[in-house]
């Protein structure tokens, strides 16, 4: 222990026999460090981002529909609502009995032909906004409900809805307004119905603002023959990553044969946005080598220079795996002070750049992604951490090797030299 | 010559480490070939898709509709183009009239959002090539009621060739007020034709039919009014992008003398702003990340070249003595430099070369990924399969910039080197 203390301090003296070759060492150990700060901060927040929309509107932690409607739910049919024994009431309670479950959420989407106006189409979605709302922050830029000023909640009822703002703006409507629109309901027939606008919503989330309108489930039960009916169950838990869990308590509720049950982790988009991340992870790795290749050809010319001393060492009974932890030692102190400015700068920086949010319908072109306008640079200690270990952990290895050149050296032949 | 022999010979006192510091700058150069080449390949075809399928090199609107074209307003429409196809066709140019707008078309099924294309099929032949990818049947006939579907609308809808589909829209017109009235219409019509072509959008949930059919009451009563114009060259190569004499400008100052105030030309990556915003997103992250990369490597040279100085004190001290002249030091180390970088862009560009082999005759298979994230609309007009292009001079620019790039970062220890005082640089240990 005695003897590692000493190696330590004889290795740490002799970084500043030639500072200006260590500094740029920590130079480049720390730039590389820096950037994967910020790539790892810029990344999971994206990340995060895309999964709590997903979430909030297209899966829920836990989503329940038929098996016929999954095949065409591209087009969200209305015939094909979820078939149970016991009525829907009794249902919900027996879901949000289950230990662990925040909230149960019905939903039905319809598209509507809109036929006095000149767009065409919108997506009708049927909710309880009250439930949505107090569930997920529909908008997450403002941590809010969405809705805009002089907006109500419509009334189950009363014909009323709300829309888009986006959409709004399209058409042309205000607040106040009727909008005329046909739905093809759950019989197949043309059902015309005309509520009345009483508030507009920015959910910060391209394809909603552009296309929907909201209306009570109650209501567009009525309009599509649905009575005590529903076309999709979202379920909300209280801790996400317990839903492979609790998924196995719901599946006995229900019908196998005709019900699908699926579990938010087992999402296409999800599963596909993980990779991503290993994808990610290479790029650190080879950037952090890059790096260290300095490290590596100082290690190698301080044997180099060195080379009487390691022979006086050998000669003076020093062994040779300590000579090699000394120069490796070396090493790593120049990674761990490398990593440790990289992580205080892309600390600063992320810290700084968390509060600032990154649009991104520029970059995206107003193409409708899956993904809310807004994504915030995410911080966290973790990261950080993280990044320096990556650093110190992928440097060290790539150190080791020139390090094991000292033990070859013979102390004899060294000291002639 | 003689100081380039001695660079190098300079460069194999420590062959590890100039290895190591070239690898640097070969990783470098090799994912910069690499991603460059691919994203180019993607936008080169995503562009010649725009192009040859949906916009032509330009495009003839109300300026009105320009405005708001992404809600296809359709009211902002014209008529009496007949004499500016007439001047085009004269001046060398094939020009397509077209009526873009929103509808739903029922199967016996479903009912599904559609964009319709109304166009005359002999000069929409001229401009586009969407009439070579029909997999089944023919494209749209003038004066027959049939329509043309994308392969993944048709699917969707769950039609074939020969069925009848209904469509049913809403038309927007202007009245003498200028107030916009909306006329229900719903006609029927007969599948003719599936298209397969290389753009995802043409693909999806798209319809062509003949605008002959929908002047009059047994139509939509569109009376003569069309929404766009597409031009193309006459002599046009379909696998270039377009020229200067397909530009904009160049087009209408051929036919200024007919064109009515209110209609104006819009060139092709104007129209398709968006789109290309899209991939230069994607290109400026990869090219950040790249730009940090090479950093790094130039760190390295850097410290190498430092420690070359550091190590020679002595021997430059001697080369002084024996009367080298200053500026053949500095040019002797300036190129030591370079040849690090020389060799690290050298071994970049082989491994770059090679890589760009595989993906531009095989390239990366995204059909699985298309097809199972549901998406019609990712920006790039392509499908399935993503190929690389050869970009020769950005390959060979980047091997000269690497290498002069290298040999700047000589600059330090060069005034270091020339600093040294011959007495005490030859008593130095």
């Amino acid at each position: 222990m005695n003897s590692l203390f000493s190696l330590i301090t004889i290795a740490y003296r002799n970084i500043f026999r030639n500072l200006r070759r260590s500094i740029f060492c920590i130079i480049a150990i720390a730039v590389a460090v820096f950037f994967i700060v910020i790539m790892i901060s810029f990344v999971n927040g994206m990340l995060r981002s895309y999964s709590y929309t997903l979430r909030t509107y297209e899966i829920g932690d836990i989503l329940i529909n038929s098996k016929d409607f999954e095949n065409k739910k591209e087009f969200y049919p209305l015939q094909f609502a979820i078939e149970t024994e016991e009525d829907l009431e009794t249902i919900v309670k027996k879901i949000e009995s289950i230990k662990g479950v925040k909230s149960v959420n019905l939903r039905i989407t319809a598209i509507a032909t809109l036929t006095n106006s000149n767009v065409k189409h919108a997506v009708i979605w049927g909710v309880d906004f009250e439930k949505e709302a107090s569930t997920n922050f529909l908008n997450q830029k403002t941590k809010s409900n969405g809705l805009l000023k002089d907006s109500k909640i419509p009334d189950p009822n009363k014909n009323e809805c709300l829309i888009g703002y986006r959409l709004a703006k399209k058409i042309g409507l205000n607040i106040g307004d009727k909008l005329q629109m046909k739905i093809v309901s759950s019989q197949y027939s043309d059902k015309f119905f005309m509520p009345k606008v009483v508030g507009m919503f920015d959910f910060d989330f391209l394809s909603y603002d552009n296309n929907y309108i909201i209306v009570p489930i109650d209501k567009l039960q009525k309009v599509a023959n649905l009575q005590g009916q529903t076309q999709q169950i979202f379920v909300f838990l209280e801790n996400p990553e317990d839903s492979s869990k609790i998924i196995k308590e719901i599946e006995n509720i229900f019908n196998k044969e005709k019900t699908l049950i699926k579990e938010w982790k087992k999402n296409y988009w999800v599963t596909m946005l993980q990779q991503v991340n290993i994808i990610y992870s290479i790029i650190y790795i080879v950037f952090i080598i890059v790096a260290s290749f300095l490290i590596v050809n100082t290690i190698i010319m301080v044997i180099h220079e060195r080379i009487k001393e390691i022979g006086m060492m050998g000669a003076l009974g020093m062994k040779r795996g300590e000579i090699v932890g000394l120069f490796f030692l070396e090493a790593v102190i120049l990674s761990k002070i490398g990593s440790l400015i990289g992580i205080i700068l892309g600390g600063i920086v992320t810290g700084i750049l968390q509060n600032f949010p990154i649009s991104v319908e520029q970059m995206t072109g107003g193409i409708e992604l899956p993904i809310s306008n807004t994504i915030y640079i995410s911080f966290s200690f973790i990261y950080l951490i993280e990044a320096f270990f990556f650093g110190i952990v992928v440097s060290s290895i790539c150190t080791i090797f020139p390090s094991l050149k000292s033990a070859f050296i013979e102390p004899v032949e060294a000291l002639r030299r | 010559m003689k100081l380039l022999n001695l660079a190098f010979k300079n460069l194999s006192r420590h062959k590890t480490k100039t290895i190591i510091t070239s690898t640097a700058i070969a990783i470098g150069v090799w994912l910069y070939i690499f991603i460059d080449a691919w994203l180019s390949g993607i936008q080169i075809d995503s562009k010649r898709n725009l192009i040859n399928f949906e916009i032509g090199s330009v495009k003839i609107y109300k300026k009105e509709y320009f405005e708001k074209k992404d809600e296809i307003p359709m009211y902002e429409s014209f008529k009496n183009y007949e004499k500016i196809i007439e001047r085009l066709d004269k001046e060398g140019y094939n020009a397509s009239p077209r009526i873009k707008f929103t509808g739903s078309l029922l199967s016996k099924e479903i009912e599904l959002p559609f964009l319709f294309i109304g166009v005359n099929p002999e000069l929409e032949k001229r401009v586009f090539k969407t009439h070579e990818f029909i997999e089944k049947g023919t494209f749209v006939e003038d004066n027959l009621f049939g329509i043309v579907l994308g392969i993944k609308g048709a699917k969707d809808l769950g039609v074939d060739i020969g069925d009848t589909v209904k469509l049913s829209t809403v038309i927007d017109k202007k009245d003498e007020n200028n107030k916009i009235k909306h006329i229900y219409q719903v006609m029927e019509l007969r599948v003719i034709g599936i298209i397969n072509s290389t753009n995802s959008i043409i693909n999806g949930k798209i319809a062509y039919l003949p605008l002959s059919i929908l002047q009059d009451e047994m139509g939509l009563m569109l009376e003569g009014h069309i929404t766009e114009i597409c031009i193309r060259k006459k002599d046009a190569n379909f696998t270039e992008l377009p020229k200067n004499s397909e530009k904009a400008k160049f087009i209408e100052n051929k036919i200024k003398d007919l064109l009515p105030g209110d209609l104006i030309l819009v060139d092709w990556d104007k129209d398709a702003k968006d789109y290309i915003s899209v991939s230069s997103g994607d290109a400026i992250l990869s090219y950040i990340t790249i730009a940090l990369l090479l950093t790094l490597a130039v760190i390295g040279i850097a410290n190498t070249m430092l420690m070359a100085v550091t190590e020679r004190t002595k021997e430059i001290g001697m080369l002084k003595a024996l009367g080298t002249k200053d500026s053949e030091i500095s040019l002797l180390y300036f190129m030591e430099a370079g040849l690090i970088g020389f060799i690290g862009a050298f071994a970049g560009i082989i491994l770059g070369i090679i890589t760009n082999l595989y993906m531009v005759n095989i390239g990366i298979d995204y059909t699985e990924f298309f097809e199972k994230s549901n998406m019609e609309n990712i920006g790039y007009r392509v499908i399935g399969i993503f190929k690389s292009i050869w970009n020769w001079d950005k390959i060979v620019l980047s091997g000269i910039f690497s290498t002069l790039i290298a040999s700047l970062t000589a600059y330090f220890p060069v005034k270091r080197a020339l600093k040294i005082n011959i007495v005490d640089a030859l008593r130095f240990e």
